[in-house]
């Protein structure tokens, strides 16, 4: 009897978690894309004809350029004039180009205040610094924390079907892990308590968090369940350093301030790394600490994007990327030095996004892809065992069983989980090494399926999408740009662990943000999280 | 800030390009998914390479030939039942490609691309054959030691009741890896038609010439052409078509297929399938070849009564065989009678399908007569009794120095037992002889199922 309804249960759940998948995934997409948040208008600059050009963001930039916020329209104004920023002690004219307060050529930051007149060639805009009323509740913030709440009922419910059918599988072989029902129950628990301290408010990238790391959990529970509590653990220090970051990255002028000190931290780490790392699945990138072993380019992202990201008074101001390229130069070398060309190319990834963001300059991104495949070519030149690892690619089904074995389970995984899946622990791809790391797409998708497998990777591109879409509204570019570095990143992560692990690219073995098991890269990957949910910081007041 | 709406634009180019990589990885699993999962190395279905997680394969009676117990995969207990059908359900490991076991490892192992192997948990599907396992064993028992294929099917409903191939094996022992043991050679093979062929060139001549019955020749032990004898075994002198049929008359079937032309004979072949592969419920069997281009006179007259470099293979044989019984329009052989799930819902069920109208129903209703003839003229009906055969003999000449290929082929003209035929044994010499034999032994034990 128990057994015939197991097998129902199984046989039901199997349509009814990717249901609830996808609803979660289209509440999440509601919460972070759908509906219009304008910022406030915090200023206006009126001309002498009375044109009234609203401010609605921190940093503006003033000139004849299409791109600029206050676009002056006048042949003789420079492509950037000036860049007036909102800081704590209230607005700053910034001189990029010509352009005069009251009158007077300023060469420094000069502070403005109500009423005071910028010229910028025939245009002359006085401030009228009266903000508007603020609103900090509107119409579509209160839809989106019922839809909040909606996606935690949904997501707990999915949770609890992944567990039982969890249990299910193991009951049946006799060796169940009491770890199971605690990670999970924790996990339901700590995300409770989270949401509702946040009242549910701005939670949608928590939520994909924790969808994610509901599979990163069920992941762990079949294919190695004495992992659970480590994974659990991580993903609440992970919560830690998320709730730190946010609260760090909140205060803009403290950002600024620690940019420098954690750059070189993260440099740091990677040269001890070097000097003091050990050799684990062939690259030299973990550090043992006795007890645990840890893979520090894994928390050297964070670092790389918290110091590499630039407010816009730097931006215009020092406008060369001398320092920022030295600052990546430093980061990427130790990766190569340790043979780590996966996240190599992840930091590459993070470099061209950041440059272009910062610059706006295509001829510096062609340069930079430019030297990379030059150095490539160099280091297959000199080293040709590096080729070697890439010569699987596109040949994994010839070498099925030498080279190609995990690509071509990964394949055969995928092809066995159909779009609903064989159910959770039911899977034989944890047979394979890495399988839970470098293959988990396959893993995700032989147990519970291709629609899960979408629904996974639909997070990181909402992450995406979400990084676009406040681009233009974020409190300080710093933040649109840490945004898009990061989501990019994790884009960028995904597809090389997702297609290398499929033949589709070389497998370089880098792990699936949130949903690979390790320590390091669950922690890390929360982490990042705090710079994509820092671009959901509004102009509004602290 | 309006610069970095701009500038983010750079990450959607990117999102893009990783979804349609996404989108590319989708359309892989959904076109290759079941390449993927039938793997050998998949460890849902296979175990040291060898197919466990699939369904029963029971034969017409329901003797089960293959079923899975414990994990492993095994076969019928009864020494000749297992070789008999081994083509037929294929071993677990692969090898015979034609085998039910590897064409339709996703129906037994319950694959599909949405659910993918879920249902291979609890057994897959049971797949329910038209074979019979009796009739297997004595055609393959009146084989003997000679190569060869025998297939029998039900002209009437397309169900296929024998399909034998020689040598086999036991797949139970580790095999001896003769050569060719795991062809089947019913659907995998082609050979030269012999003089099976004159029926083909009959078919042609009925069809395009008005006095095709009443036309002669004459035969004077062969007849020369352009300077070359084809010979003939008798002196049969001045003959018609059916005549010419019953005797099976070299110079006669040589000389008509030199007046009906090459073009003519090449149009009649492949409008029967005998150029394409045929197939039996999606299992795509050898095609045969028959290339009358650019042909000399002389080898005309050999192409139209089976030699020249005339191939067939026996699947098309035996639907050309079924056309002729059923009024010039065959009913599709096929091999699976149903496939029910572990649970015991049916739902795979087999129907009646044609093929086009191959020829005219005069035209098979005519050789049907000739046919009849030829048996009761020729090979006489005694050998045959309770049958009422029509039916040719075919003696094919491979190489100089080595025994033909001995054929018969043809139907039982009865509607209580509409059994069509095609017996290949090669190196066995003179169609009436041992082909004619194995044919008799296999339609007797047929003739019993009904």
């Amino acid at each position: 009897m128990f057994q015939w309804l197991a097998y129902f249960y199984c046989w039901l759940i199997r349509f009814i978690i990717p249901v609830a998948a996808v609803t979660v995934i289209y509440l999440l997409y509601k919460i972070l894309i759908g509906g219009k948040r304008e910022n406030p208008i915090f200023a206006r600059l009126i001309d002498q004809n009375g044109k009234i050009f609203p401010i609605t963001a921190r940093e503006n930039i003033i000139g004849r350029g299409r791109h600029c916020d206050i676009v002056v329209k006048s042949k003789e104004a420079s492509t950037n004039a000036a860049a007036i920023i909102l800081e704590n002690d209230g607005w700053t004219l910034h001189p990029v180009g010509d352009v005069l307060l009251n009158e007077e050529k300023i060469d420094r930051p000069q502070p403005i205040a109500h009423g005071d007149t910028i010229s910028v060639a025939s245009a002359e805009l006085t401030l009228d610094d009266s903000r508007d009323p603020y609103i900090p509740y509107d119409k579509n913030d209160q839809l989106n924390s019922v839809r909040a709440k909606c996606a935690t009922i949904v997501l707990t419910m999915l949770q609890i079907m992944v567990v039982l059918s969890l249990t299910i599988h193991y009951l049946s072989t006799d060796n169940f892990p009491i770890q199971l029902p605690i990670c999970f129950g924790g996990l339901i628990m700590v995300e409770w308590i989270y949401l509702k301290i946040m009242k549910f408010e701005n939670v949608g990238i928590e939520l994909c968090a924790f969808f994610l790391c509901t599979f990163g959990l069920a992941v762990a529970a079949s294919a190695m369940p004495d992992s659970l509590y480590k994974q659990f653990i991580a993903m609440m220090l992970g919560l830690v350093v998320f709730v730190l970051l946010n609260f760090v990255l909140k205060n803009l002028s403290l950002t600024m301030k620690l940019r420098y000190a954690i750059g070189v931290i993260g440099v740091g780490l990677l040269f001890f790394n070097i000097l003091f790392g050990t050799e684990l699945n062939g690259a030299k990138n973990w550090i043992d600490l006795g007890f645990i072993t840890v893979q520090p380019s894994e928390f050297v992202k964070i670092a790389y994007v918290f110091a590499g990201c630039a407010s816009l008074n730097r931006l215009i101001t020092t406008r060369n990327l001398v320092l920022f390229t030295c600052f990546s130069g430093a980061c990427l070398l130790p990766l190569f030095i340790m043979r780590d060309f996966g996240t190599a190319s992840v930091f590459f990834i993070g470099m061209l996004i950041i440059v272009f963001m910062r610059s706006g300059d295509l001829k510096a991104i062609i340069l930079f892809i430019g030297a990379a495949v030059v150095g490539g070519v160099a280091i297959i030149a000199l080293k040709p065992y590096v080729a070697n690892r890439f010569a699987t690619y596109l040949h994994a089904w010839e070498n099925a069983y030498t080279s190609g074995y995990q690509q071509v389970n990964t394949m055969i995984a995928i092809g066995s989980g159909g779009l609903f899946g064989v159910g959770g622990g039911k899977g034989n791809l944890d047979l394979v090494a890495a399988a839970d790391t470098d293959l988990v797409f396959g893993f995700v998708v032989e147990e519970w399926g291709l629609i899960i497998g979408l629904c996974c990777v639909a997070v990181l591109i909402l992450f995406t999408l979400y990084a676009i879409k406040r681009a233009g509204m974020t409190r300080s570019v710093y933040y649109s740009i840490a945004a898009a570095a990061t989501s990019g990143m994790f884009l960028f992560q995904a597809a090389l662990n997702i297609f290398g692990s499929t033949d589709l690219l070389p497998l370089t073995g880098v792990t699936l943000p949130l949903i690979s098991n390790g320590g390091s890269s669950i922690m890390a990957s929360m982490g990042m999280l705090a710079f994509i949910k820092a671009a959901g910081l509004g102009g509004d007041v602290e | 800030m309006k610069q970095m709406s701009l500038r983010s634009m750079f990450l959607l180019l990117f999102t893009i390009a990783f979804s349609i990589g996404l989108f590319a990885l989708c359309y892989l699993s959904f076109t290759n998914g079941d390449d993927w999962t039938s793997f050998p190395a998949n460890r849902h279905i296979y175990k040291n390479g060898t197919l466990v997680s699939a369904g029963d394969i029971t034969d017409r009676d329901g003797i089960v030939l293959a079923t899975t117990e414990e994990g492993k995969r095994i076969y019928n207990p009864d020494f000749y039942t297992r070789i008999s059908t081994l083509h037929a359900i294929g071993d677990f490991k692969g090898f015979i490609k034609t085998g039910l076991s590897t064409s339709h490892w996703d129906t037994l192992t319950g694959y599909n691309r949405v659910t993918g192997l879920f249902s291979a948990k609890s057994g897959g599907n049971n797949i329910e054959l038209t074979l019979s396992a009796k009739v297997n064993t004595v055609a393959l028992k009146a084989l003997g030691n000679y190569s060869g294929a025998v297939g029998v099917y039900n002209y009437k409903t397309g169900e296929v009741l024998c399909m034998v191939s020689s040598p086999t094996y036991d797949p139970t022992k580790e095999g001896k890896g003769d050569k060719g043991i795991y062809i089947n050679r019913f659907l995998s093979s082609s050979y030269p038609p012999g003089s099976t062929f004159k029926l083909v060139t009959a078919i042609a001549a009925l069809e395009t010439l008005d006095d095709a019955e009443t036309r002669k020749y004459v035969c004077d032990h062969g007849t020369t052409v352009e300077g070359e004898t084809i010979s003939c075994m008798s002196k049969h002198g001045e003959m018609t078509l059916r005549e010419a049929l019953a005797k099976s008359c070299n110079a006669y079937f040589s000389q008509l297929a030199i007046d009906l032309g090459a073009d003519t004979l090449q149009k009649y072949t492949d409008n029967l399938g005998l150029n394409s592969a045929a197939e039996i419920d999606g299992i795509k069997a050898k095609s045969g070849r028959i290339d009358l281009s650019n042909i000399r006179k002389v080898d005309l007259g050999w192409a139209g009564m089976g030699q020249y470099t005339d191939l067939v293979n026996p699947l098309g044989y035996l639907t050309v065989m079924g056309a002729i019984a059923n009024e010039g329009k065959a009913v599709k052989p096929y091999l699976i009678e149903s496939v029910t799930s572990s649970n015991g819902i049916k739902f795979g069920s087999s129907s009646i399908d044609y093929t086009s109208q191959l020829f005219s129903k005069t035209t098979a209703n005519k050789l049907k007569e000739m046919m009849r003839y030829t048996v009761s003229s020729t090979y006489g009906d005694h050998r045959f009794p309770g049958l009422n055969v029509c039916a040719k003999t075919g003696t094919a000449e491979v190489d100089e120095g080595i025994t033909p290929h001995s054929w018969f082929v043809g139907f039982n003209m009865n509607d209580d037992h509409p059994l069509a035929f095609v017996v290949i044994a090669e190196n066995a010499g003179a169609g009436v002889g041992v082909a004619r034999t194995v044919a008799n032994k296999t339609l007797q034990a047929a003739k019993d199922l009904f």
